[in-house]
């Protein structure tokens, strides 16, 4: 017991005594290992999510003119935006569909700060699975239901109301406030670490409502000061049907401005489920048609899941390195001082403490440094993503507006992916 | 505690390659709580022979027995403790371990190799050190002391068991006159009880009028 006492008592010593190696060694491990275990969250979380979207939605409809990348990002990680409507008629007839045994509606058009307002139903959230206070119905088009880190970032709780803005996550040039329109915030989700708990539920039927009467009542914040802005809007509201001998560029705009204001029977995507996995390419065939993109999730999903990998790999291979680098490190300063410690540890064998003291000291020192590096470096895995959780949706918002931007510039169309029957 | 050195052979090899004698056929017969100086020029061998002597090392040839114990048939882990337990060391420098306080310097060597019972052991390294004239700063770090208080907590490290030999390589050299008349005084006072291998050029103290002499490089002369 005193010896263990008298070994600790060296050891710390021993360690104050090289505050510099031992701080410079500690930081080396908790760095390489941050970045390792930031890697494998981030990239298991990404993986876990991508793979569950693929079971629990494996099929989704939206508009003609998105990959199934934007469908996904936008149905299933509300991190892309919707790219056009499809009529409401497409989720009743697949609600009714025998083979369907899920149906959930999305109309996405608004949000609240950064955060999406879905428009879909009751079922959708309760679909989830996941804890909740309060009620998550959404019997009423004033009702809505908030993520978990939604609550908390704006301060929101049961019986608070908000108001939307329309567009997505602030871009100045298309947003301006639903101020007629109050949200009443009837359940909270509980924290699932997924795209939930950046995101409103609202009532789809809310999204129509707002866009259909509110439209002509709401504040406009710049329609006023910018003329583009202001016939932009007249164009909306006054859009005739036959509306396609515009010149190129301006309909582009307007339609890109138009398709957030989601009127009365459209939605932006359907996320369905069937009994039998297979039914989803008879469902795929049959809902490949003029306005719609029918994606199979799963089979989507695997094709980015390769690009994930590759990622994966990359983010693995530089891992390694620095944990290779944070190892080389530690076993150059651990000998530099077992050099500059030589007369030290001389003098302990003079004294009678045996070698294998001696190498127990030095495995002591090496395992706290060791210990207190992981310990750090776990911690700060853990903790960066938490404490840059808003740079980074912020970031994210960036991404959405500018990509947006080009958008406009280069056209919506992308070529969708035909995937190959498969061969079970 | 009686050594018997018997016909002790040590050779190095120099950086250029050479085997170089530095003990040849010694032999000794050194009583129980005898003085021994040991006398010699420099590179003579005294630190090989005291490195013998404590278990250290050990001799190309010949034996070395303290008591009924023959330290040259002991495993290195063997010498180790038999050192730990009987021997006492102070070198001419104060090889003292800087980021340990004085108190622990004195104490930790002896919870480590676990000799004796560590209340009995602290309350004698506090008595030793205020003897010693340094119990103030039993709580400082080597690197806040004079080289002579250094080389008091090192005595004191090195006499807190009562080992029942002790080894003092020029334990005075550069040291003021106070600090060198405390190291020596504290050596010297285990005279009888203790066997003690002395090498000193300090003249400070006149003659110590030694039980043996072992003059390195020549025969070994008898009083």
């Amino acid at each position: 017991m005193h010896r263990i006492h008298a070994l600790v008592t060296l050891v710390f010593a021993s360690l104050r005594g090289r505050l510099f190696a031992t701080v410079v060694s500690i930081l080396a491990i908790a760095m390489a290992l941050a970045v390792v275990a930031l890697t494998g969250i981030v990239s298991f979380a990404i993986a876990k999510q991508a793979f569950e979207s693929g079971r629990k939605y494996p099929f989704i409809i939206a508009a003609e003119g998105s990959s199934e990348t934007q469908i996904i990002l936008s149905t299933i990680f509300h991190i892309d935006k919707p790219r056009g409507k499809i009529p409401f008629e497409t989720y009743e007839a697949l609600k009714s569909d025998p083979r369907v045994t899920a149906a959930f509606p999305l109309a996405v058009a608004d949000s609240v700060g950064v955060f999406p307002i879905i428009g879909t139903n009751g079922d959708f959230v309760k679909d989830f699975g996941v804890g909740f206070r309060g009620d998550i119905a959404l019997s009423d088009p004033h009702d809505a239901v908030l993520g978990a880190t939604v609550a908390r970032q704006l301060l929101l709780d049961i019986g608070s109301q908000f108001t939307g803005t329309h567009g997505m996550g602030g871009s100045a040039d298309e947003a301006h406030e639903h101020a007629n329109w109050l949200y009443t915030v009837r359940g909270i989700l509980e924290p699932t670490g997924g795209p939930e708990d950046s995101a409103v539920y609202v009532s789809y039927r809310a999204v129509w409502e707002i866009h259909k009467a509110g439209h002509h009542h709401h504040r406009e914040k710049e329609a006023h000061e910018s003329p583009h802005d202001h016939a932009d809007h007249d164009g909306h509201a006054v859009k005739p049907a036959d509306d396609h001998g515009h010149e190129a560029g301006h309909d582009k705009e307007s339609a890109d401005h138009d398709r957030y204001h989601l009127s009365e029977g459209m939605l932006t995507a359907v996320l369905a489920r069937t009994a039998n996995p297979a039914q989803i390419f008879d469902l795929q065939q049959e809902y490949s048609r003029p306005g719609l993109t029918a994606v199979n999730t799963a089979n989507a999903v695997r094709s980015f899941q390769k690009y994930f990998n590759t990622a994966g790999l990359v983010a693995a291979f530089f891992a390694g390195l620095m944990l290779l680098i944070a190892a080389i490190l530690i076993l150059a300063i651990t000998l530099m001082a077992l050099d500059m410690r030589r007369r030290e540890l001389a003098l302990l064998r003079i004294l009678g403490v045996g070698r294998g003291t001696i190498a127990l000291l030095i495995m002591l020192e090496t395992l706290i440094v060791t210990v207190a590096g992981i310990l750090f470096g776990v911690l700060a895995g853990h903790a960066v993503p938490a404490l840059f959780a808003e740079t980074i949706s912020r970031l994210v918002q960036g991404a959405r507006s500018s990509r947006q931007r080009a958008r406009g510039r280069h056209g919506p169309r992308e070529r969708r992916r035909e995937y190959p029957q498969p061969s079970r | 505690m009686q050594i018997i050195l018997s016909n002790l052979e040590r050779t190095f090899l120099d950086p250029s390659g050479n085997r170089r004698r530095v003990i040849t056929a010694l032999s000794a017969d050194i009583a129980a709580g005898a003085l021994v100086a040991v006398t010699g020029p420099s590179g003579a061998g005294k630190t090989t022979l005291f490195n013998l002597v404590s278990g250290l090392l050990l001799p190309d040839s010949g034996t070395i027995t303290a008591d009924t114990t023959e330290l040259t048939a002991l495993s290195e882990r063997e010498r180790d403790r038999w050192r730990a337990k009987e021997v006492g060391y102070i070198f001419q420098t104060f090889n003292l371990l800087s980021h340990l306080t004085v108190l622990d310097n004195v104490l930790v060597p002896h919870l480590l190799t676990g000799s004796g019972d560590p209340a009995v052991l602290r309350q004698r390294a506090e008595e030793m050190l205020d003897s010693f004239g340094i119990g103030a700063e039993r709580h400082k770090y080597p690197p806040q002391l004079s080289g002579g208080q250094r080389q008091r907590v090192a005595v004191a490290r090195a006499l807190l068991t009562a080992p029942r030999l002790i080894i003092a390589d020029e334990p005075t050299a550069n040291l003021d006159d106070v600090s060198a008349r405390i190291v020596m005084e504290a050596i010297l006072a285990l005279r009888g009880r203790s066997t003690i291998l002395i090498a000193t050029y300090d003249t400070r103290f006149g003659d110590l009028s030694p039980d043996l002499t072992i003059p390195l490089g020549r025969e070994v002369r008898h009083a």
